[in-house]
């Protein structure tokens, strides 16, 4: 039984009125003249037990009806019962089976409460109803509900984000073009904060006409949700390791967790264990990564296992490199030359054999970092070499302002500062993503293909770069990762879209291998994993697919942000079985006790009265005193 | 008022005919009334002993009329005898405090103001009849003593007796009817009007007393239809204006269990007065007068 109107139940405490007034309102009674007194003690002698008797009863039956009717007051339901018919209804079903719904909670899965409340509604439905079932697929299947029911029996957690708003519109439009005068949109859902669709939850109400008058019945499991931690990030840095390894920075997040706890990270790489950490409870930490091989590599980080299983690990997937053969060519500098000196020596730089990186102001083929000349008069024939390449970069005037790179993709460059630079121009429509590091708002370093250009020369004339000591770690990075390019791995939300690099055919994970064409966006398996970018037989990157992150923080939306969020909407929340089992289908699914205690109340009342009139006394015949 | 169609008072509800008027003419409107439904005189019976002379009164049996005088004086006159001449009739009044009370005085007339107007009625239907009619007055003690006489004057007399009353202290019937006993020195008739709210015992004693010298005692027990049938607040305190004695009581708890005992009452009073060779009458306040006249009048119909 559950109680439309709860508040109602305060009412109860009237129950206290009748005895609270018999004790109190206790008075000297008025006097009456009355000379057959000896009457009256004659009667009350006999009656007294009888009057006592009949003064309890009707205290308990004030008492009773004061109940009955603060309960009518609280409007009580039952499910089912004689009403349990209802109009034809369109019904959106939202069943929230995403990533989260497989936290468990008191030793319940999330998404088997939910399911278990979709199959009691879609046993309800009738045969004059339409029926759809919305998924964390996104898409609205409308099928009979007896189909519907193996559906939602056949429902796993699923790794892609459900966005609970844009569903529940897509829901109302459904109604809306249903032709049924009644539809309602059912949402079951552990009510993550994050499913409102990014930072809208709050005071943002909708200007969607349709969700206008629309009945959304919203349930979520009771209770406040697990703790949960889930690992965020993982994602190798840099994102290419030359040999002798690298490092992965995993991210924690998650909800309800106590801040000062920590959480152990561990990494594993092909099968081998890396490095473990402790982190924050929410925070970041650097692992380091074994001794690998060159080639492409999974790694996986692992949290300890919490009642949200599916969040505990992260895949990630990383390109092992030897160190680049690198070579200046031009004039450079001394600190160029020196740098690349001590990169050999510490084996990041190999200098023999065939070079695969050429740093100077020269276009050679192959992979290049290009600086500007020393020479001025030189820079025209640089930049016709470089038009020549099919760079769409040139170096255009030279620019003499004190300013501080921002490069955010190039952590050498933190804090270093130009003095002279040329202004690195498109020579068509600026290309997108070239662009590495600014200074004073112009390219300072920018990438086309296998060309990196950099602004200045690396002298302490033009940038004070030389005389820090990320100097040697920046030209590195410059012949090292920058100037043969980045790993090529892609990163998507399961289901996400993601656009894939030229030159791909297919996608394979270890047992499937799924037809793809590249540059072309597609919509990333629904499977957590890596998938291998294949080109042919070749493999040309690596997808990572991972669970959104909001998944992990499972904060419940509190019910104001929910009818907030649908102001247009009629919003009710429970979390209560039977209370969602009582509003669905407008409440015909339901019997309100209401009229039945008041019809009781009014009998109770009505027997007062006759006890209050008469008492329990049998009323003596008619009595004939003629003689 | 509104008459009913014969005109008769004696039909009519007491407090309406009260209204026409003081004791006497209600008296008299009572009995006129009273005896023009009779086809007999009430209270007598006749032997062989003729006594005398009186003139017709409309209620006289015809077989009495003397129609040698008929024919002669062109006059109605019935015959007496000399049973009848020598019934002697006293009325013994209750006129304690309680007699005073009416539930709703609107209505109904006081227990007092119903005895005195029966009693003057009552009255005379005997002065008329030449019986000797006299008048105890009680109430603690005996308040008022007419002694029974059948002349002409006794009916004023007893009327301003009876005008001069008021209700006063307690009621004690068994020191008044003993009282009666020493004036009544020959056999005669006692009726006694009350509320009965006495001790029965001892006041079933004296009427007893009074039988066993060969009196005919007739008792109107009066009661107000307020004492029959209890209401009132649902709590009051009930007062008797006699002894002080109280009771807090609810009227809608007690009505019926208070109807049941007024019943026993009137039963047990019944009964006591049967076993004892009493006539017993129980009369409503709210009773036309004339029913309580015929009652009284067969009640002595069947003495004999």
């Amino acid at each position: 039984m559950v109680f439309l109107s709860p508040f109602a139940l305060l009412g109860l405490a009237a129950v206290l009125v009748p005895p609270l007034l018999h004790l109190f309102q206790r008075r000297e009674p008025p006097v009456i003249e009355f000379p057959a007194v000896r009457y009256l003690q004659e009667t009350q002698r006999d009656a007294r037990r009888t009057v006592q008797l009949q003064h309890l009863l009707l205290m308990l039956l004030r008492m009773l009806a004061v109940v009955l009717v603060a309960l009518a007051a609280a409007r009580p339901v039952v499910p089912g019962g004689l009403g349990a018919h209802h109009e034809p209804t369109a019904l959106v079903l939202v069943l929230d089976n995403s990533l989260s719904s497989g936290a468990v909670r008191a030793g319940t899965r999330v998404l088997d409460d939910l399911a278990a409340r979709a199959r009691e509604t879609l046993r309800a439905a009738q045969a004059g109803d339409a029926v759809w079932l919305i998924g964390a697929d996104a898409l609205a299947r409308r099928r009979t509900p007896a189909e519907l029911l193996e559906a939602v029996s056949a429902a796993r957690p699923d790794a892609r984000r459900l966005d609970l708003d844009a569903a529940v519109r897509q829901g109302a439009r459904l109604i809306a073009t249903s032709g049924f005068a009644r539809g309602e949109v059912h949402v079951l859902s552990d009510m993550q904060a994050s499913a409102l669709g990014g930072a809208a939850v709050g005071p943002q109400p909708s200007a969607d006409s349709q969700l206008a008058g629309v009945v959304i019945l919203v349930y979520h499991p009771a209770g406040d949700p697990p703790p949960n931690r889930g690992v965020i990030l993982a994602r190798p840095t840099p994102a290419l390791w030359l040999l002798g390894g690298g490092a992965v920075r995993a991210g924690v997040g998650g909800s309800g967790t106590e801040p000062s706890s920590r959480a152990t990270l561990a990494l594993t790489v092909d099968g081998r264990s890396g490095a473990r950490a402790l982190a924050a409870a929410v925070g970041e930490v650097e692992l380091a990564a074994p001794r690998l091989t060159p080639g492409w590599h999974t790694g996986l980080v692992a949290l300890e296992p919490d009642e949200l299983r599916a969040d505990d690990e992260r895949r990630f997937a990383v390109r092992v490199t030897p160190p680049p053969v690198a070579a200046a060519m031009g004039e450079n500098g001394a600190f160029v030359d020196q740098a690349l000196e001590a990169l050999a020596a510490a084996g990041r730089v190999r200098t023999g054999g065939a070079v695969e990186v050429r740093i100077g102001p020269a276009v050679l083929p192959g992979a290049l970092v290009v600086l500007p000349p020393a020479d001025p008069a030189a820079l025209g024939a640089l930049n016709r070499a470089l038009g020549a390449s099919g760079v769409p970069w040139r170096f255009g005037m030279r620019i003499q302002s004190e300013d501080t790179i921002a490069a955010p993709t190039v952590p050498e460059l933190a804090g270093a500062r130009v003095r002279v630079r040329f202004r690195l121009e498109p020579t068509g429509p600026p290309p997108s993503g070239d662009v590495l590091a600014r200074a004073g708002g112009d390219p300072w370093l920018v990438r086309a293909g296998r060309v990196v250009l950099v602004g200045s020369r690396l002298v302490p004339e033009e940038t004070n770069l030389p005389l820090t000591g990320a100097f040697v770690p920046f030209v590195g990075a410059l012949v090292g990762r920058i100037a043969r390019g980045e790993a090529n791995v892609l990163e998507a939300a399961p289901g996400g879209s993601v656009i894939l690099p030229p030159r791909v055919t297919a996608l394979a994970s270890l047992d499937s291998l799924l037809e793809a064409r590249g540059g072309e966006a597609m919509a990333a398996p629904a499977e957590p994993g890596v998938y291998a970018l294949r080109a042919g037989a070749d493999t040309v990157g690596m997808l990572v697919v991972a669970a959104d992150p909001r998944e992990s923080d499972l904060t419940r939306a509190s019910d104001a942000a929910l009818a907030a969020r649908w102001t247009r909407a009629r919003v009710a929340v429970t979390d209560q079985p039977r209370g969602y089992a009582a509003r669905r289908f407008r409440g015909a699914g339901r019997s309100e006790l209401t009229g039945w205690l008041l019809l009781a109340a009014l009998l109770v009342l009505g027997a007062e009265s006759i006890l209050a009139a008469g008492g329990l006394g049998k009323r003596p015949k008619t009595t004939d005193h003629r003689p | 008022m509104a008459l009913n169609r014969s005109g008769r008072l004696d039909l009519l509800n007491p407090r309406e005919v009260a209204s026409l008027g003081g004791i006497e003419v209600v008296a008299r409107g009572v009995v006129e009334g009273f005896l023009a439904g009779l086809h007999r005189s009430p209270f007598r019976g006749f032997s062989v002993e003729f006594a005398e002379h009186r003139p017709y009164q409309p209620g006289d049996e015809l077989r009495y009329l003397d129609w040698k005088v008929l024919g002669k004086r062109d006059r109605l006159y019935v015959k007496q005898y000399e049973e009848e001449t020598n019934l002697r009739a006293t009325l013994v009044l209750d006129v304690s405090r309680s007699m005073g009370w009416a539930a709703d005085p609107e209505k109904t007339l006081t227990k007092f103001d119903y005895a005195v107007r029966l009693a003057a009625a009552l009255a005379l239907v005997l002065v008329r009849q030449r019986d000797a009619t006299g008048l105890i007055a009680y109430d603690d003690r005996v308040r008022t003593v007419v002694p029974p006489r059948a002349r002409s004057g006794q009916w004023p007399l007893l009327v301003r007796e009876l005008t001069a009353l008021v209700p006063g202290g307690l009621s004690a019937a068994e020191r008044a009817l003993p009282r009666a006993v020493e004036l009544l020195k020959r056999r005669g008739m006692v009726l006694l009007i009350s509320d009965l709210l006495v001790d029965r015992e001892r006041s079933l004693h004296a009427m007893r007393y009074l039988r066993h010298r060969g009196h005919h005692v007739t008792v109107f027990h009066l009661m107000d239809p307020g004492e029959a049938d209890l209401s009132g607040p649902a709590e009051a305190r009930y007062v008797d204006p006699e002894t002080g004695d109280s009771v807090v009581a609810n009227a809608a708890d007690l009505r019926h269990a208070y109807r049941t005992t007024v019943d026993g009452v009137v039963a047990a009073w019944r009964r006591a007065c049967r076993t004892s060779g009493i006539g017993y009458h129980h009369v409503s306040t709210g009773t036309p007068f004339g029913h309580a006249l015929r009652r009284a009048a067969r009640s002595r119909a069947r003495a004999g």
